[in-house]
C-alpha cells in the first residue's frame, strides 16, 4: 500500500512553503514571488514562454504571458529589496540594508 | 510606484514599499544580453510602470532585439536623495559609512546585484548587462558608471538625453543647502532627534513638502552626491581620471531636448525679450548673461521660445555631452559612441513642430507610439517604424557584444575616430584623408540614418567648455576663466538653496 504519510522533509519543506506563502498581487500583472526557494543564488533557467514561472534567490516567481506575441513572458513587480518604509526610511546604502532580497519577509506593494 | 507628486503638483501619490523591477524575457535559447533601464523624472517622479509617452513596457523591445529588459524603481524626491549631518552621524553610529543621501543610487545598485544573481532565471546573462537610463536615470548611470560601487555590475553604458554630467555636488555643500532646506521644510530643524522626526513624517507630506527644482536651467535638486562612497567626484572628473568603470559607453539624446513642456516652461509660452533676458541673468548672473545672449539672440530664432531651448539644450545637454564623451574616449580604451536623435515625430502638427524634444526617442526604443506621445497620439510612418527598429538593433547589439554595429545596419563611427579609418582607439583629434578634424563624430538618429561629426561643437568648444571646465569644482558652483570676474561667475550659478520650485523657474508663462 502506497504511504499517503507526509515524509518528514517534505511536511517540513511544505509547512515552510505555507508558512511563507506570498501573494505578490499589488495590481493586475503583478508577478507572484509564490514561495521561499531552496536553490542557490545561481538560479538555473527554467522559464519558458507557456508557465512564465521561474525560481530565483527569494522564491518561485510567477509572471504572465506577453501580450503581444505570447512568446515572451512580462514579471511585473518583482521586488529587489527590502521595504525602506518605517526604519529603512533613510537609511544609507550599507549591505546590511541592501542585501535582504532573501530575506524580505512579506513581498507586498 | 515610489512617493510622488502627481502631475497636478499637488496630490501625492505612491507607497515606500516600492523597490522592485519588472522583467521582460523573451523565448530564449542561450542566455541573453540584459538592458537594465533606469526612469527619468528629476529623480522626483515617474515609475517602472509609466504608460503614455514614456511607457517601459519593454516587451517589444525584449522580443525585437533578443534581450531581457529589466526596468527598475528606486527611491525618489527626498526619500532618495536627503543628505544631512544628523542622517552622517547615524550612519556613522551604526557603523556605516558616516553619509548620507544617494539611497536611490544605492537602490539602482541593489537593483544591479539582484540582477547580477537571478538574472540567468529569466534567460539573462549576467556578464553582459547593458545599464541604461533617461534623463535624470541617465545622471544616474553616469553616477553608476563613475562609481566604484559600480564596478563588476555591467558590461556596458548608454546614456540617454542626460545633461549636467559636471555637476555633481558635494555632501558638505548638498547637506548644507538641499539637507538644511528640506529639514526645515518637514518641520525637523528644531527637534531632538532630526533621523527619528524625519522618519515620523508621512510619505505623503514628504513629497508635498520637498519637491525640487528641475527645469531648463538647472541639473535638478535630486542627483547623485559626491559622498566619498558612491561617488568620488564629478562624473566628468572621473572620466578626466580614468577612475571610471572602463566599459564601453554610448552617449547621445536630442537635439531640442529643452523643447519639453515639462522642462520649465509652458508649450505656448512665447516669453518676452525681457522676460527672456531677465531668466538668463537670474540663471548665470553678470557678466555671463551678456554672452549668453549674444551667442543666442532672439532676433536669430522664430521666438524668444527658441532661443532659449536652443541655449539650454546646448549648456544642459550637448555640450556637456560632448565634454563626457571626449574625456571617457581619452581615458580608456573600451570604445565610445555618441548619437544625437534629431527627427521630428511627422504627426501630430504639434509635435512635429517641437522637433527632437526631451524624451521623443524613448517612443522609438521602447516601440511605445500607441500609448500616444507628450504632444497626442502619434501614428507612426513606416520610416519611422523603421527607425525604431534600427534603433532597437543597435541598442541590443550594444548591449551583447558592447558595439552597437553590427549586420548591414549604417556603422556607427567611434567617437573621434577619423570616419574613414575606423577601429578601437582614442584619437580624439583625428582627421581624415583631406586633413580634416573628424572629431564628436555621432551618429545622428533620423529618417533616413545618417553619419556626423561636430553637431554644436564650434560654440561648445569655444563657450560652453570652456565654463564647464572652469566650474568643475564639484560644488556646483561656476566661475569662468580669463577676463571674467570669478567672484561674480561664482555668485551667478544656482544653487540648491532654495527648493521652492515656483520662484525658480526662469520663465513665468505667458497666457
Amino acid at each position: 500500500m502506497k504511504d499517503l504519510r507526509i515524509q518528514p522533509y517534505a511536511w517540513s519543506y511544505a509547512a515552510i512553503s505555507a508558512a511563507f506563502l506570498i501573494l505578490l498581487i499589488a495590481s493586475p500583472g503583478a508577478a507572484q514571488v509564490l514561495a521561499p526557494s531552496n536553490t542557490g543564488p545561481s538560479a538555473s533557467i527554467d522559464s519558458n514562454a507557456v508557465t512564465c514561472q521561474v525560481t530565483i534567490d527569494s522564491g518561485i516567481v510567477q509572471g504572465t504571458p506577453g501580450t503581444l506575441t505570447g512568446e515572451s513572458c512580462v514579471y511585473l513587480g518583482v521586488p529587489y529589496a527590502a521595504s525602506p518604509a518605517g526604519a529603512g526610511r533613510l537609511v544609507d546604502g550599507s549591505e546590511k540594508v541592501h542585501e535582504v532580497w532573501k530575506h524580505v519577509p512579506a513581498a507586498k506593494k | 510606484m515610489c512617493p510622488q507628486l502627481k502631475s497636478d503638483g499637488v496630490t501625492a501619490v505612491g507607497n515606500e514599499d516600492c523597490l522592485n523591477l519588472n522583467v521582460f524575457s523573451p523565448p530564449h535559447r542561450s542566455p541573453l544580453p540584459v538592458i537594465f533601464m533606469i526612469h527619468g523624472g528629476g529623480n522626483q517622479t515617474n515609475s517602472n510602470r509609466a504608460q503614455g509617452p514614456n511607457s517601459f513596457d519593454g516587451q517589444y523591445l525584449a522580443e525585437h532585439g533578443s534581450a531581457v529588459v529589466v526596468v527598475i524603481n528606486y527611491r525618489l524626491g527626498a526619500l532618495g536623495w536627503l543628505a544631512h549631518a544628523s542622517l552622517d552621524a547615524e550612519s556613522a553610529n551604526a557603523g556605516g559609512t558616516a553619509t548620507s543621501g544617494n539611497y536611490g543610487i544605492l537602490d539602482q545598485i541593489a537593483a544591479l546585484k539582484c540582477v547580477q544573481r537571478n538574472i540567468a532565471a529569466f534567460g539573462g546573462d549576467p556578464s553582459r548587462v547593458m545599464i541604461t537610463g533617461h534623463s535624470s536615470g541617465a545622471q544616474d548611470v553616469g553616477a553608476l558608471f563613475a562609481s566604484p560601487a559600480g564596478q563588476g555590475l555591467f558590461a556596458s553604458v548608454l546614456v540617454d538625453g542626460g545633461g549636467f554630467l559636471h555637476f555633481e555636488t558635494a555632501l558638505a555643500d548638498y547637506e548644507a543647502s538641499v539637507g538644511v532646506n528640506v529639514v526645515t521644510k518637514l518641520g525637523c530643524a528644531n527637534a531632538a532627534d532630526i533621523s527619528a522626526c524625519l522618519r515620523a513624517v508621512p510619505s505623503a507630506t514628504i513629497v508635498q513638502k520637498t519637491l525640487g527644482v528641475s527645469n531648463v536651467f538647472e541639473s535638478g535638486t535630486y542627483r547623485a552626491i559626491i559622498d566619498g562612497v558612491v561617488l568620488n567626484d564629478t562624473v566628468l572628473a572621473v572620466a578626466k581620471q580614468g577612475a571610471q568603470n572602463h566599459v564601453p559607453f554610448i552617449i547621445g539624446g536630442g537635439a531640442r531636448e529643452a523643447a519639453n513642456p515639462n522642462a520649465g516652461f509652458a508649450l505656448n509660452a512665447i516669453p518676452t525679450e525681457a522676460d527672456y533676458h531677465a531668466a538668463v541673468y537670474q540663471a548665470f548672473g553678470q557678466p555671463v548673461s551678456d554672452q549668453i545672449l549674444a551667442l543666442y539672440p532672439s532676433a536669430n530664432y522664430a521666438t524668444t521660445r527658441d532661443a532659449i531651448i536652443a541655449l539650454s539644450t546646448d549648456y544642459r545637454w550637448l555640450c556637456p555631452a560632448s565634454q563626457l564623451a571626449r574625456a571617457v574616449s581619452n581615458s580608456q580604451k573600451e570604445p565610445v559612441y555618441r548619437f544625437v536623435f534629431t527627427h521630428a515625430l511627422s504627426n501630430p502638427p504639434v509635435a512635429t513642430a517641437q522637433g527632437a524634444y526631451h524624451g521623443q526617442e524613448l517612443m522609438f526604443i521602447f516601440h511605445a507610439f500607441s500609448s500616444g506621445g507628450l504632444f497626442g497620439t502619434t501614428t507612426p510612418t513606416p520610416d519611422e517604424l523603421t527607425l525604431s527598429d534600427q534603433m532597437i538593433g543597435y541598442w541590443t547589439r550594444f548591449a551583447a557584444t558592447g558595439d552597437p554595429n553590427g549586420g548591414d545596419a549604417l556603422v556607427w563611427p567611434v567617437y573621434g575616430q577619423n570616419a574613414d579609418n575606423r577601429g578601437r582607439g582614442n584619437t580624439f583629434f583625428a582627421t581624415d584623408a583631406q586633413g580634416d578634424d573628424k572629431k564628436d563624430t555621432f551618429l545622428q538618429f533620423d529618417t533616413p540614418l545618417a553619419e556626423g561629426a561636430g553637431f554644436h561643437s564650434e560654440v561648445c568648444e569655444n563657450f560652453w567648455d570652456v565654463l564647464a571646465g572652469d566650474t568643475n569644482n564639484g560644488h556646483g558652483e561656476g566661475s569662468i576663466a580669463g577676463d571674467i570676474d570669478d567672484d561674480a561667475g561664482n555668485e551667478a550659478f544656482v544653487t540648491d538653496a532654495d527648493l521652492d520650485n515656483d520662484d525658480k523657474v526662469p520663465i513665468q508663462p505667458q497666457g
